[in-house]
């Protein structure tokens, strides 16, 4: 390898230039979502999977004491006296599925529109709307707990064993679920640092690329709601 | 920030993981069948949290959250300037300061898994032996594998491509510097999780966690599989910030086509691992959730099945072997040309070859499950898929042999472990091909044919690379040669050991003896006994090593910046290498393996 070490590019100094950075930072987070593709897939392949292999015709439904309705002591009495039937569980509501969508989008509108004043100049626009964006962030993570703990579980007895299950449908929903509630709260505090920092100085009109960076990550996570939603509305 | 180090850390590691414990013990319904695992799994997260937090990987992201950034001076600080020998104990973001702590991390590793492989050999010195019951043996088994699968991942990775490939491209250090520091660190995080499984009773399946077994299995399948999130992590910011290095920080006139072959290998792996470490993160959640929170993934009774778990963690587990393997052949390509004195042959075959094990192991996934009943009418696409990979496997080959074919070669002690390497290889790779064959899997599957035929891929190839590469590079690491004379000592013990160890495995499985018995039938006995003799030779050679390694470090011969008259940059630097590498960047102007063209042009 013949090598110059005295040409002018080797001159500029130990530090690199913002631009430099920037690019630096813009591949890292594309390959960093890339990742995340890749885990979404794998989760939207178990449920699919789930749904296909449908085992034991149990993706929605298992034998087991069916609580819905039922006080603790009824409860108690249906699993001293009764025996387990075939439970049919209702898919996740789809109202409530799409208003997470709906949630996730408009704050991922609201945190590019931050950006976009930020990019022309408009600092001072970022503090309100980057906390508005993470504000309806959380408020779609609610909404997400929600959707967890409408998933029900069912009493199941099996070889004298008895445990609380979900049955493979809400199982897969769980996962989705609970992956977006991590996503969201990421995207909450990835926001409220955004405002922090523009508080502090640290990013302005003149420095406002990580600002970009988050807004990457924001809108790849409001694309991966909506493709979670598709899949399990129109497949349950 | 400045207080922080290992042993803050494991502090906090601890105290956080005590919180954790007190906490979940207080709060949850102690009757619960899921009581236990979510109590180990929760004890797990405080770990891993409390030691991020007590090494300082938080501190970044506090300070950026607040909006004050580090200084220049904090910047230097965590590089590890002026801190002599302390800076191997921290949170340093040095790249070179990294691939050292890996070199230990991987010793650490592989002496772990190695020992449990001495203990499980020792039980099948005979039939009857009882050095450890067979529970016990089983959760060795399943801890071995795992063990030494993470170390061989990291064993090539996570030292050279974070010591010298920023150098090789012409860098000044890796893109993130402080996401280097924190895959090292959680790597370190994720080894007592993984190790301490075994205390808290193990888990029998092995380290491919076959579902509903896993299902079943006490509270260490919790840590197992939080200590796999763990390293998924790891070596997902580790495969991000390398790809991000060499595309990005490349100096001027270090094209793609210039780039040393064992950058190459490095940027595939780290590309592959990032598609198949999310597949492992994901499986091994599930896992943990099935466990504490009752769902049923892999249970059939709730509706889930043990093949989605089989497909899930093949996903990943197929193409992680490239993921092992890429690296150790990038390195043993760049030997081949450094001591053969020849460029590398057919430079541009060998990347496309590279690249296509990459591409098609992706595509093989389902060769695992010939025999598990799973989409039989997939199995022949399956096996061709299998059966093509052979071919790129084969071009790599060719390119190490081209390389060597009438150079002149310098027969210093990398070489001895490039030739075991070839040897090796081979006896692997051609055993491979017979597996993936249908009839011919339905007959060996789960014998120790299968454990032979991997470990010839994994410790005759693999390990014999990431030796050469420590062999190859530990001058410019150390400032030193490693002892010739005991590395090649090691080297025959090892060789021998290989061979004697697997080649009468190959017997035993041929003979049907089924792998993961703590017991065997006496027609065994003969072939049991030889490999476990070659055990102990490989354990012998592996000592020497050590010995090598201890000895060379602390007062081997000075090797100055470029033993090996070699032309790629990370030689072309002084030794022991400044903080920032170059006092000027260099700009590239002709390949970096012109070896021999001085006599043409003559």
């Amino acid at each position: 390898m013949s090598v110059l070490t005295h040409d002018e590019h080797t001159t500029g100094g130990h530090h690199e230039s913002p631009e430099v950075i920037d690019h630096r930072q813009r591949l890292g987070i594309w390959i960093f979502i890339a990742g995340d593709v890749v885990t979404l897939a794998a989760l939207l392949f178990t449920y699919l999977y789930l749904r296909g292999t449908n085992t034991e015709g149990s993706w929605r439904s298992v034998v087991a004491f069916d609580f819905t309705g039922k006080s603790l002591a009824q409860a108690q009495n249906l699993i001293d006296n009764g025996t387990p039937g075939r439970v049919f569980e209702k898919a996740v509501s789809s109202g409530l599925n799409w208003a997470i969508v709906l949630a996730v989008a408009v704050s991922a509108a609201l945190f590019a529109f931050g950006e976009r004043k930020i990019r022309e100049g408009s600092a001072r626009t970022l503090v309100p709307v980057g906390l508005a964006a993470s504000a309806v962030a959380v408020v779609a993570a609610v909404l997400a707990v929600i959707q967890m703990r409408s998933i029900p579980q069912f009493y199941f007895v099996q070889n004298d064993s008895q445990l609380f299950i979900h049955t493979a449908y809400g199982s897969a929903m769980l996962a989705l679920s609970g992956a977006l509630i991590i996503h969201l709260v990421l995207l909450a505090f990835l926001g409220v640092g955004i405002v922090l920092r523009s508080l502090n100085g640290a990013i302005s009109s003149t420095k406002w690329t990580q600002v970009r960076l988050v807004r990457f990550f924001w809108v790849w996570v409001a694309i991966s709601t909506l493709i979670t939603a598709v899949v399990t509305t129109a497949l349950q | 920030m400045r207080r922080l180090n290992f042993l803050t850390g494991i502090i906090g590691g601890v105290l956080v993981a005590a919180l954790f414990y007190v906490i979940a013990r207080e709060t949850l319904d102690q009757g619960s069948r899921t009581f236990v695992d979510t109590l180990t799994t929760l004890t797990g997260v405080g770990w891993v949290i409390g030691f991020w937090l007590g090494i300082g990987a938080f501190t970044g992201v506090g300070r950026w959250f607040i909006g004050k950034d580090q200084n220049h001076d904090d910047e230097m600080y965590l590089a590890g300037k002026d801190l002599g020998r302390a800076r191997y104990w921290k949170y340093t973001t040095d790249h070179k300061v990294v691939g050292v702590q890996y070199v230990i991390v991987t010793m650490v590793l592989l002496a772990a898994g190695g020992i449990l492989a001495m203990a499980l050999r020792t039980e099948l010195i005979t039939p009857g032996a009882h050095f450890v019951n067979p529970q016990i043996y089983n959760a060795f088994i399943s801890v071995h594998g795992m063990v030494m699968i993470i170390a061989l991942i990291v064993a090539v990775a996570g030292p050279w491509a974070n010591f010298v490939v920023p150098i090789m491209v012409g860098a000044r250090d890796m893109a993130f510097p402080r996401l280097n520091a924190l895959s090292l660190w959680t790597l370190v995080a994720a080894i007592p999780l993984l190790l301490g499984s075994l205390c808290v009773g193990g888990l029998s399946m092995g380290w491919v966690t076959q579902a509903p077994i896993s299902e079943q299995a006490g509270p260490g399948m919790d840590l197992f599989a939080l200590a796999i999130i763990t390293f998924a992590v790891s070596t997902t910011v580790a495969g991000v910030n390398t790809i991000c290095t060499v595309l990005t920080m490349r100096t001027k006139g270090m094209t793609l086509e210039r780039l040393p072959i064992f950058v190459w290998s490095s940027i595939i792996a780290a590309g592959l691992g990032l598609y198949a470490f999310p597949f492992f993160l994901v499986v091994m959640a599930l896992n943990i959730v099935d466990r504490t929170t009752g769902t049923s993934f892999f249970i059939a009774s709730g509706g889930g099945t043990g093949w989605l778990q089989e497909n899930l963690f093949w996903l990943m587990g197929h193409p992680e072997v490239y993921v092992i393997l890429l690296p150790a052949v990038g390195a043993l390509l760049e030997i081949t040309t450094v001591f053969s004195r020849k460029p590398l042959f057919s430079y541009r075959t060998a990347v496309g070859g590279m690249a296509a094990l990459a591409g098609l192991s992706v595509l093989v996934w389902a060769h695992h499950m010939f025999t598990t009943g799973w989409a039989p009418t997939l199995g022949g696409p399956f096996m061709l898929t299998t059966e093509l990979i052979s071919i790129p496997t084969g071009i790599v080959f060719l390119v190490i042999l081209g390389t060597l074919w009438r150079g002149n070669i310098w027969m210093k002690l990398p070489m001895y472990w490039v030739f075991g390497f070839v040897f090796d290889f081979l006896i692997g790779g051609v055993t491979g091909i017979y597996l993936s064959d249908i009839p011919v899997d339905n007959q060996m599957h789960g014998t120790m044919f299968v454990v032979a035929h991997f470990h010839y891929v994994f410790v005759g190839s693999v390990l014999f690379g990431a030796i050469a590469a420590l062999c190859f590079w530990f001058p410019k690491m150390t400032g030193r040669f490693l002892d010739e004379k005991l590395g090649k000592l090691s080297f025959w013990l090892t060789f021998v050991g290989v061979q004697v160890t697997f080649l009468s495995m190959f017997v035993s499985g041929l003979r049907g003896m089924p792998r993961r018995y703590a017991s065997y039938a006496i027609i065994f006995e003969h072939t049991n006994f030889i490999s476990t003799i070659g055990a102990y030779i490989i354990m012998a050679g592996m000592l020497v090593l050590l010995g090598a390694i201890i000895q060379s470090w602390r007062s081997g011969e000075p090797s100055g910046p470029n033993p090996w008259s070699s032309k790629t940059l990370e030689w072309l630097v002084p030794t022991p290498v400044p903080l920032e590498n170059f006092e000027v960047l260099p700009v590239i102007t002709s390949d970096p393996y012109t070896y021999g063209e001085e006599l043409v042009n003559s």
